[in-house]
């Protein structure tokens, strides 16, 4: 349940996207994209001075409570300003991790220090053999002494190599339940393969061997599996959100280009052919919105439907955002080809976001049509 | 920033409407009265997309009027429930839903509010009361053989004679006029000025002398449509609605009213339970194609699309309530709602073809006692998806649609 009313929303959107047009452009992002991090460090400390990064976080951590609901209005600015900060790494990730499998103590440790922009987290779940599937977790966990010792791979690990503290998912044996455990950065055994996505978003491949986590931060919920299914679904409509954003913005510079580009003595966007073209990219920006955000209300609500509708934003966006990515570069011509321009960068951007937390495909599998619900109205 | 610029903000309003509790009590109270009181005979014809006779669907209609629900959406002062955009947008999801038969629209929907907007008050006793209660049925005399999309090039004269109008002309995909009373009509009482200057919308009496109604048949072998001819015909001045020469206002009034309900989901939820009603008997090696994953990862394709068609009407009907007419936005609903139906009717197409697509159009026929050769839905599934071509046709192209957005939307 969120907070923050449609009216805190709305003005919430327009302060963000207002601060983003100020503070943000793409000269900037190309600079801090190519930096080691992938990010600069003092966007993050203005992101919480400007109250962003509690936007989510419980009213008693210090947040404000909004949910899913305000992750996506934030997520959907990111996306239109392409930023490159750990926004959904430590956000929807980490800091949803700890609020939805931590006890309260471990809330205290650690989500206070998220809204002040002290930590940067990463979930460190997906391991390789896995691909999209949430239980295919073999990285194991064994008592010792004071604690634990995880031992195996995690693949994929969304800004792993800056994040002060990694929630690493490990099983108890085999058939053991899967519980999430905070580990530090740098900590003895924790060894990183880093690397970039189709965007510039950087990612780590991890290797544990025997890494210490003290008994007081494996995050104390017994059975982690129904917390990492809800991350994902969360995760999952962030990324929509955040394509959403870059969709919108894609076609707000694609119109700009066709009313003053000209050629044959008119500006292309006097052509037909261009003008249905963006429509249609129009048409299906929209739809993926609406879905997006129909899907962030169903999160937050607990709607009986909303992991249904989760995946209908996932397939829906994904589709957009390949059509919408790529007419974008079409209709620039030639500097739709141009790496300066950000065209490229939207295109990037959303195949990026269309594969992370279960493609297309993997989505469609959710509509499981021989125990549907929607056909009791068939003839028989 | 141009108008395209979409706010998430915005969608998560249409979900927080669809959500409503006072909306669920309302959509769950029509789906009852459904349940209860819609003839299994008439739903089984629209369920098998079988031609329904007039009476089925006069029928029909008493029966909601009987309830108030004919008309909800018009003013309590005229018979109406002061439905909101909303509510009645649902009220149509669920009555299609549940098969019931389509609802007239040309009297209820388009001219009845034209009438109460813009009429006289006589005009308002003589025409309302019986239009709700099917008593006069209704046709819609826009399109001629020369003004299709270009609507305002009707040449259909109309001319001034003592207290008459005598009217010649054509008009053409005039829907149900065979069973009409009345035609509302688009009618040139001038040719000076600009082309959309010189229209007035009249009512005329379909059985007056000098009119010819002859049938056109569709591609789907059905009789919905057809050509209108007007000889001569006296039309008394008090037919003539509102201001001569100001129709063109009156029939934009009309469409606008119209565009938000064009995302017919009930009628797109029917067709895709239809569907895998389908799959489910229709094997492939000994297996219901439900099973077979490349249909399962096409009804997901269509599932989605239709959810996102849900969340689009509620995100547009929630800025409705809001006070803030959506304008030209709302071609978007009619753009992706008919194209969404169209391709669920081809699906069925596709999935017929298992069976060898024999098209038994004499079955659909009222009282047709024959045998089928393949599954009972197969005639209707056929007819449905031919019939259904007309949706991207009528009521502004899909083109046209997409010309409207490019200029009044994108700024193009």
């Amino acid at each position: 349940m969120s907070a923050l009313t449609i009216d805190d929303l709305r003005t919430l959107s327009t302060s963000i996207n207002r601060f983003i047009a100020e503070q943000h452009n793409f000269e900037k992002r190309r600079q801090t994209v190519a930096n080691d991090t992938g990010f600069d460090v003092a966007d993050w400390q203005r992101y919480a001075d400007m109250g962003w990064l509690g936007l989510a976080i419980p009213e008693p951590m210090g947040g404000l409570g909004g949910g899913m609901a305000a992750l996506a209005v934030l997520m959907q600015a990111a996306g239109a300003g392409l930023l490159t900060s750990p926004l959904l790494a430590t956000l929807v990730l980490g800091a949803g991790a700890i609020e939805l499998a931590g006890d309260s103590t471990q809330q205290e440790t650690f989500l206070p220090a998220v809204v002040a922009g002290e930590i940067t987290l990463a979930l460190a779940h997906r391991e390789a053999a896995a691909g999209h599937d949430l239980d295919g977790t073999r990285c194991l966990a064994k008592k010792s002494t004071d604690g634990y010792r995880l031992s195996g791979k995690k693949n994929l690990v969304l800004h792993g190599a800056t994040a002060s503290h990694l929630v690493v998912s490990a099983r108890y044996g085999e058939r053991g339940p899967v519980n999430l455990f905070m580990v530090d950065a740098g900590a003895p055994g924790l060894g990183l393969n880093t690397y970039r996505l189709l965007d510039g978003r950087p990612a780590a491949d991890l290797v544990l061997d025997n890494v210490f986590v003290p008994e007081h931060n494996r995050l104390a919920t017994e059975d982690a599996s129904a917390a990492i299914d809800q991350l994902h679904q969360r995760a999952a409509t962030a990324s929509c959100a955040e394509a959403c954003g870059a969709m919108s913005a894609l076609i707000d510079i694609t119109l700009e280009y066709v009313k003053t580009r000209r050629q044959f003595g008119t500006a292309i966007g006097h052509f037909q052919v261009i003008q249905h073209r963006l429509v249609e990219m129009s048409i299906a920006s929209q739809e993926a919105t609406a879905i997006t955000g129909t899907a962030a209300i169903a999160l937050d609500n607990a709607w009986p439907d909303s992991r249904r509708l989760v995946a209908a934003a996932k397939v829906r966006t994904s589709q957009a955002g390949r059509f919408i990515g790529e007419q974008g570069v079409q209709l620039h011509g030639g500097m739709g080809m141009a790496e300066e321009l950000p065209v490229g960068t939207y295109l990037k951007l959303l195949l990026t976001n269309s594969s992370l937390f279960g493609d297309a495909d993997w989505h469609r599998e959710v509509f499981d049509y021989q125990n549907s619900t929607i056909n009791e109205e068939k003839v028989a | 920033m141009s108008h395209n610029s979409q706010n998430i903000v915005e969608a998560m309003a249409g979900a927080k409407l669809s959500a409503d509790p006072a909306l669920q009590a309302f959509r769950n109270e029509v789906r009852q009265f459904c349940r209860a009181n819609l003839p299994q005979d008439i739903r089984r014809k629209v369920i098998l997309n079988q031609h329904l006779d007039k009476q089925d669907y006069v029928r029909w209609q008493k029966i909601l009027a009987a309830k108030g629900w004919m008309a909800g959406h018009w003013p309590e002062q005229y018979g109406g429930c002061n439905w909101s955009r909303v509510q009645r947008w649902v009220f149509e999801w669920e009555i299609y839903r549940a098969g019931a038969p389509w609802l007239m629209p040309f009297g209820v929907t388009y001219v009845c509010p034209v009438i109460y907007t813009f009429g006289s008050e006589a005009q308002r006793k003589k025409y309302l009361t019986p239009t709700l209660n099917t008593d006069i049925w209704w046709a819609q005399g826009y399109s001629e053989p020369d003004a299709g999309s270009d609507l305002a090039k009707v040449k259909t004269r109309a001319v001034r004679a003592g207290d008459h109008y005598i009217v010649n002309g054509q008009k053409t995909w005039t829907t149900m006029a065979h069973w009409a009373d009345m035609m509302f009509a688009l009618v040139r009482t001038s040719t000076e000025n600009k082309p959309q200057q010189g229209i007035s919308f009249l009512l005329i009496d379909l059985h007056s002398p000098g009119i010819t109604v002859r049938p056109i048949e569709t591609i789907d072998g059905g009789h919905h449509v057809n050509e209108v001819f007007l000889e001569n015909v006296q039309v008394p001045v008090e037919n003539l609605v509102g201001d001569e020469g100001a129709g063109w206002t009156y029939a934009k009034f009309l469409l606008g009213n119209e565009r938000l309900l064009a995302a017919d989901v009930g009628k797109a939820i029917r067709l895709f339970s239809q569907l895998q009603g389908l799959l489910e008997v229709t094997h492939k090696r000994g297996k219901p194609l439900l099973a077979d994953a490349v249909w399962q990862s096409r009804l997901a394709d269509l599932e989605v699309r239709i959810l996102s068609l849900q969340a689009l009407g509620f995100e547009l009907m929630a800025q409705a309530e809001s006070g803030s007419e959506p304008g030209p936005e709302a071609s978007v609903l009619k753009i992706v709602g008919t194209e969404l139906m169209q391709d669920i009717a081809a699906h069925s197409i596709e999935l017929l073809a298992h069976h060898g697509l024999a098209f038994q159009a004499e079955a659909l026929a009222p009282g047709w006692d024959g045998e089928l050769t393949g599954p009972s839905f197969a005639p209707g599934a056929i007819s449905e998806y031919l019939h259904g071509r007309a949706s991207t046709i009528y009521g502004g192209s899909s083109e046209i649609q997409r010309n409207i957005l490019a200029k009044a939307v994108l700024e193009l």
